[in-house]
C-alpha cells in the first residue's frame, strides 16, 4: 500500500464516517496541503501541524506517517542531523505492535537508514548493510521500498569504493524498479548507476544512462546530477561546447531544491576535470559553508578533504595545510574519523 | 522512400477539433451562457461606437420550456453574410480582437470596453445546446436579415432570414444535462455571477428591471454607498474591517517607469481563522466580465489576511477565461497590487493606528503566520502583534517592559516540561506560547533586527534559574532523601511555595524507550545498532532517563524537613511525600502504570504521617 492508496483510504473512510471530526478533517487536510506543498519548508510546516493534530486526536498511526514525511521532507531541507534524529524517534515508535503491519512502519525504517548513509557512509555501512538485509527479506511483495533502501545501498558502496558491492545493489535496485510502475524511480535509478559508472570511468556508459534518465527528470536534485553526470560524460568523449551547455542547464532544476551531495561532488568533478581548478575550489568551498551544522557529517568532512588535495593540487600548500586542520575538525563528528585521517595523509604525502 | 526533405500543411480533423474545443476547453458547461452573453455585450459595443445611432443597448433572455429553448437576443450590430462566415463560422479568429487590434492606433479608448479575442466563446453554445439558431440583422445599410443553423457538427446552413430589428437572437435547444436553465431563477444567477458589472442592461424573462448592476463599486463616485449596495447581494465581504479603492499605480523599473491600470477593492474580513480557507484569494474581472473568484496569485503571499476584486485590462485571461495567464503583465499587476496594499497600511498605521491595531488582533495567527516573508510589512506589525503569554497577551514591547534582560523566554511543543514555566513564573517572568507555527518565525525575525534580544527556550536556561546552594547544612536532609530517590539534590530556586522538582535530561524519554526496545528486541535489524550506539553516547554525556529530584533551598518545608533531618526525626514518609509529589507535577516520563504506582507511594507516605 502507498502512501497515496492509504490517502485514498482514509479520505473515503472520513466521508463514510458521519461522526468524523473537524479535527478529523482537520489533520487530514493538512496532510493534503503538505503533498501539494513544493517548498520543503512550508510542507514541514504542514506535516507538523498535521501530526499534531493528529496526537491531539489519539490517532498514533497516522501521527507515525506525519513522523515518516517529516523525516523526508527535514532531508529535503538540507537537515541531514535533525533528519536522522527524528527518524531515529519514529523507529523507536515504530516498534510497537499496533503498527506491525502498516506501510509507515516499513516506511519509517527504511527512511531511517537511508539517511544513515547520507549523514557517514563508512560509519554505518554495517548498520546499513544489516538493515537493507532485513528490509528485504520483509518487503518482497513491496518494489517501492526496494527501490530505496536498495539506491540507497547502492550509494554507499559507491561513496566508500566498494564497487562490486555497488553493481550488485544496483542490480537489485533495477529489478525492484522494473516492478514498480511510473518514472519517478526509473529516472532516479538511471541516475545512480550514471554515478556508480562515473565512478568506474565508464563515459560511455554514463552518457546512455543520463540520457535515458532525463527523458523523464526525477526531482530536482536527481534531475541535475544527471544534467552534470551528462556534462561530464560529453566532456571526457571530446565535446566540451555540449558539455557546458548540460552544465548549464543544470541551474534550472538546482535553483529550486537543496543542493545533494551528489550535485557538489559532480560540478565540482566537472570544473576540476574542465581544468578549472579555481571553480572546483569554489564549489567545494560552498559545499563546506552550506554543510555547517546541518548534520551532514560525511559531507562536511569530505568536502575539506576535497579542498585540501584540491589547494595542494593548485601548488598551494599553506591553504592545504589549513583545510586539512578544518577537516580533521570536522571528522570528528563521525563514527569512523580514521579514514578521513589517512587520507589527510595520502594526499599530503 | 525518398531521402529529400519535404515540407506539408497539417492537416485537421474538424469533428474532433470542434467536439475538443466546445466540450472540453471550458471545465464548467455553464460558462456558454457567459460566452454569449459577452457577445452580446460586445456587438452593442460595436453598434454604439459605428452607429452612433443613439439606441438603447439591451440583452434579453428568455425561456421557451415547452420547446426547451433557450433565447439570447440583444439589439447590437448584428451580422451580415459576409461576417457570419468569415467570424461566426471561422474557428479562432475573432471579430471583437481584430477590432481591438484596428482601433489600436486611432481609437483605442472606445473599443477597450470589447471582451471576446479567441474567437472560440461561440462555440461554447454548444456546451448548452445540441441546435442552435442564430436570427440576425446587421447594422450596416444594405443588409439583409439571415439565419444560420448548426447542429455542432463541422457543416451549418446559412440561409435568408425574417429578422426585421437590427440584433441578433440565438435560440438554443438545451440539451437534457443543461435543461436546469430553462429555470429563470438559475439565469438570473448566473447573470448575476458573471455580468453583474457589464454595462449594459440584461433582462430575464418578463421582469420589468435589468438583472446585473451594470457598474462596479469602485467605479462609483460615492464609493461607501455603492460598496453597502454590492455587499448586499456579495455577503462575504459584508462586515469588513477596513476596505480601501485600488488605483492606477505607477512602478519604477530602475531603467523606465510604467503605469498600470488598476481598479477594484481590497478589504480585510472581519474574521479569520487559520486554516487551509485562508484569505488571500481575489475576485478578478476583465473588461467588467468576471474570471474567477478565486484566484489565490495576485495578492501578495504574506497578505492571507485581506481578499480583493481586482480588474485591470492588463490580465490575460485564459482561451476558456476561468483564470488568468501568469505572464510579465500578471507580475507587474501584481507588484502594483503588493505596493499599492504596503503604502495603504502604512497610511493606516499613521492616520488610524486603533483600526490597524484591530485587524491584527483579529487576524493575528494569519499575519504572524505569514509577515517573516515580506521586511516592510514587519515592520508595520512588529509592534502590535499580540502574543498569548503565562501572563496574558502581550506585545514583544509590553513583554520586554515587563522582563526587563535581554531574554525572551518561550515555549514549543517539544519542550519537554510545565516546570520550566513554574520556575520562570517563580522569577516573575512570562513565557511565551510558540506552540502554533508562526510564532518562532515571527519572534526569530524579531530577533533578527534586534540584536539585543536573545530568544530562549524555556528548558535550555535552567542554569540560570537555579542555582547551588552550599550543601553542609541540608547533607542529613539529602542523605535522607536519597533514601527514597537516589539521584537528589539541593538548589536555590523561585517561587518559595515549591518544595521540590523532578527535572529530567532532554532526552530521557528517548533513552528509555530505545532502552526498552532494545531489550525486548523490538527494533529492525540494523537500526538496533544504530539506536544501541546514540543511546550508549547521550548516556555517557550525562543524559539519563532517571529524573533528579531538586530540593529548594528557599521552601520554608524543605527548611522544616532540614532541621528534622538533623534532629534526627525525619520519617522516610515524609521524602516520599515530596519526592512523589514533584513526580506527579513533573509531567513526563509518566504513563498510566507509573502513575499508579506513585499514587500508591504517595497514599501510603500520607497513610503513614497520619496513623
Amino acid at each position: 500500500m502507498s502512501v497515496w492508496d492509504w490517502y485514498q483510504h482514509h479520505a473515503e473512510r472520513l466521508e463514510a464516517n458521519p461522526d468524523a471530526t473537524a479535527t478529523d478533517w482537520m489533520k487530514f487536510e493538512l496532510f493534503a496541503e503538505a503533498t501539494e506543498a513544493e517548498d520543503p519548508e512550508v510542507k514541514l510546516i504542514y506535516y507538523r501541524e498535521s501530526k499534531d493534530a493528529a496526537l491531539a486526536c489519539g490517532d498514533k498511526e497516522f501521527a507515525l506517517w506525519c513522523d515518516a514525511w517529516i523525516g523526508m521532507e527535514t532531508c529535503s531541507a538540507g537537515l541531514y542531523g535533525e533528519s536522522l534524529r527524528g527518524l531515529m524517534k519514529a523507529a523507536v515508535e515504530a516498534r510497537h505492535a499496533r503498527y506491525n503491519g502498516l506501510p509507515q512502519q516499513i516506511m519509517v525504517n527504511v527512511l531511517t537508514i537511508d539517511r544513515m548513509g547520507d549523514v557517514d557512509p563508512h560509519g554505518y555501512l554495517d548498520e546499513i548493510e544489516k538493515g537493507v538485509e532485513y528490509l528485504d527479506s520483509i518487503c518482497q511483495d513491496e518494489p517501492e521500498h526496494g527501490c530505496v533502501y536498495w539506491s540507497n545501498l547502492a550509494a554507499v558502496y559507491t561513496e566508500v569504493g566498494m564497487f562490486e558491492q555497488a553493481t550488485f545493489a544496483v542490480e537489485r535496485l533495477l529489478r525492484c524498479v522494473q516492478r514498480h510502475s511510473g518514472y519517478e524511480y526509473y529516472s532516479s535509478a538511471c541516475m545512480r548507476m550514471a554515478v556508480l559508472q562515473a565512478s568506474l570511468g565508464k563515459w560511455h556508459a554514463v552518457l546512455e544512462l543520463a540520457e535515458e534518465g532525463l527523458v523523464n527528470p526525477p526531482k530536482p536534485s536527481a534531475h541535475a546530477t544527471l544534467l552534470i553526470g551528462r556534462a561530464r560524460a560529453l566532456l571526457h568523449l571530446g565535446d566540451p561546447e555540449a558539455a557546458a551547455t548540460s552544465f548549464r542547464e543544470s541551474r534550472n532544476p538546482l535553483s529550486s531544491c537543496e543542493p545533494s551531495s551528489l550535485n557538489y561532488d559532480f560540478a565540482a568533478a566537472y570544473r576540476e576535470e574542465s581544468g578549472d581548478l579555481h571553480e572546483a575550489i569554489r564549489v567545494r568551498e560552498n559545499q563546506f559553508r552550506d554543510t555547517e551544522g546541518k548534520g551532514r557529517h560525511w559531507e562536511r568532512a569530505k568536502s575539506g578533504l576535497e579542498l585540501t588535495r584540491l589547494y595542494s593540487l593548485q601548488g598551494n600548500q599553506q591553504a592545504s595545510e589549513r583545510w586539512a586542520q578544518k577537516t580533521r575538525r570536522a571528522s570528528s563528528e563521525l563514527r569512523e574519523p580514521e579514514f578521513v585521517a589517512a587520507a589527510l595523509e595520502k594526499i599530503r604525502h | 522512400m525518398s531521402s529529400h526533405s519535404s515540407s506539408a500543411k497539417f492537416d485537421l480533423h474538424l469533428p474532433g477539433l470542434l467536439k475538443v474545443l466546445a466540450e472540453h476547453l471550458y471545465s464548467d458547461r455553464r460558462v456558454g451562457l457567459r460566452e454569449l452573453l459577452q457577445n452580446a455585450h460586445d456587438s452593442c459595443s460595436r453598434r454604439r461606437i459605428e452607429a452612433a445611432d443613439g439606441f438603447s443597448a439591451r440583452i434579453q433572455i428568455s425561456v421557451d420550456r415547452e420547446a426547451g429553448d433557450l433565447i439570447v437576443e440583444d439589439n447590437g450590430c448584428g451580422l451580415t453574410g459576409d461576417e457570419i462566415v468569415s467570424y461566426l463560422a471561422t474557428i479562432g479568429r475573432g471579430y471583437t480582437r481584430q477590432l481591438r487590434e484596428e482601433s489600436a492606433l486611432t481609437d483605442p479608448e472606445s473599443y477597450r470596453e470589447l471582451i471576446g479575442q479567441f474567437g472560440l466563446g461561440f462555440l461554447s453554445a454548444f456546451l448548452i445546446a445540441s441546435e442552435v439558431e442564430v436570427h440576425t440583422l446587421s447594422f450596416q445599410r444594405g443588409s439583409e436579415p439571415m439565419l444560420w443553423r448548426s447542429t455542432g457538427d463541422e457543416t451549418y446552413e446559412l440561409s435568408p432570414g425574417s429578422r426585421n430589428k437590427i440584433g441578433t437572437t440565438i435560440r438554443l435547444k438545451c440539451k437534457p444535462s443543461m435543461r436546469f436553465l430553462l429555470c429563470e431563477d438559475a439565469l438570473v444567477d448566473l447573470v448575476q455571477m458573471y455580468c453583474d458589472l457589464l454595462p449594459v442592461p440584461i433582462y430575464v424573462g418578463h421582469r420589468r428591471y435589468p438583472i446585473n448592476r451594470q457598474h462596479a463599486p469602485w467605479d462609483e463616485d460615492d464609493f461607501d454607498l455603492a460598496w453597502q449596495d454590492f455587499v448586499e447581494s456579495h455577503p462575504r465581504s459584508a462586515d469588513a474591517l477596513w476596505k480601501f479603492q485600488l488605483d492606477d499605480w505607477q512602478i519604477d523599473l530602475g531603467h523606465d517607469t510604467v503605469q498600470i491600470p488598476l481598479s477594484g477593492v481590497i478589504y480585510v474580513p472581519s474574521r479569520s481563522t487559520v486554516s487551509l480557507n485562508e484569505f488571500g484569494d481575489a475576485t478578478v474581472f476583465i473588461r467588467k466580465m468576471f474570471i474567477t473568484d478565486s484566484n489565490r496569485s495576485l495578492l501578495p503571499s504574506w497578505a492571507r489576511f485581506v481578499r480583493a476584486y481586482i480588474e485591470s485590462p492588463m490580465l490575460q485571461p485564459t482561451a476558456s477565461r476561468e483564470d488568468i495567464h501568469e505572464d510579465e503583465n500578471f507580475e507587474l499587476v501584481r507588484e502594483a497590487i503588493e505596493q499599492q496594499l504596503l503604502h495603504q497600511i502604512a497610511t493606516l498605521c499613521r492616520e488610524d493606528i486603533r483600526r490597524w491595531n484591530l485587524i491584527v488582533d483579529c487576524h493575528t495567527d494569519l499575519i504572524m503566520g505569514w509577515a517573516a516573508t515580506c521586511d516592510e510589512f514587519f515592520d508595520q506589525i512588529a509592534d502590535c502583534i499580540q502574543l498569548r503569554t503565562t501572563r496574558g497577551m502581550m506585545t514583544v514591547g509590553q513583554y520586554r517592559a515587563e522582563c526587563p534582560g535581554d531574554k525572551i523566554y518561550y515555549e514549543t511543543t517539544r519542550s519537554p516540561s510545565f516546570f520550566e514555566q513554574v520556575l520562570l513564573e517563580g522569577q516573575s517572568k512570562p513565557v511565551i506560547d510558540a506552540t502554533w507555527f508562526g510564532v518562532l518565525p515571527f519572534l526569530q525575525e524579531y530577533a533578527r533586527r534586534d540584536r539585543s534580544v536573545r530568544l530562549v527556550r524555556t528548558d535550555s536556561d535552567l542554569q540560570s534559574l537555579m542555582h547551588d546552594v552550599p550543601t553542609d547544612y541540608f547533607d542529613n536532609l539529602v542523605d535522607a532523601f536519597k533514601q527514597v530517590c537516589p539521584r537528589t539534590k539541593i538548589a536555590d530556586f523561585q517561587p518559595n511555595a515549591i518544595p521540590a522538582v523532578f527535572l529530567y535530561s532532554e532526552h530521557a524519554e528517548f533513552i528509555a524507550e530505545s532502552e526498552e526496545a532494545l531489550a525486548k528486541d523490538q527494533l529492525f535489524p540494523g537500526i538496533a545498532d544504530a539506536i544501541s550506539s546514540i543511546v550508549d553516547d547521550l548516556t555517557d554525556s550525562g543524559e539519563s532517563s532517571e529524573g533528579v529530584l531538586t530540593l529548594n533551598a528557599n521552601s520554608p518545608l524543605v527548611n522544616q524537613l532540614a532541621i528534622a533531618a538533623n534532629e534526627g526525626t525525619l520519617e522516610r514518609a515524609c521524602c516520599e511525600l515530596v519526592c512523589e509529589m514533584a513526580k506527579l507535577f513533573s509531567g513526563r516520563m509518566m504513563d498510566a502504570r507509573k502513575m499508579i504506582q506513585s499514587f500508591d507511594v504517595f497514599s501510603g507516605a500520607v497513610m503513614e504521617i497520619v496513623k
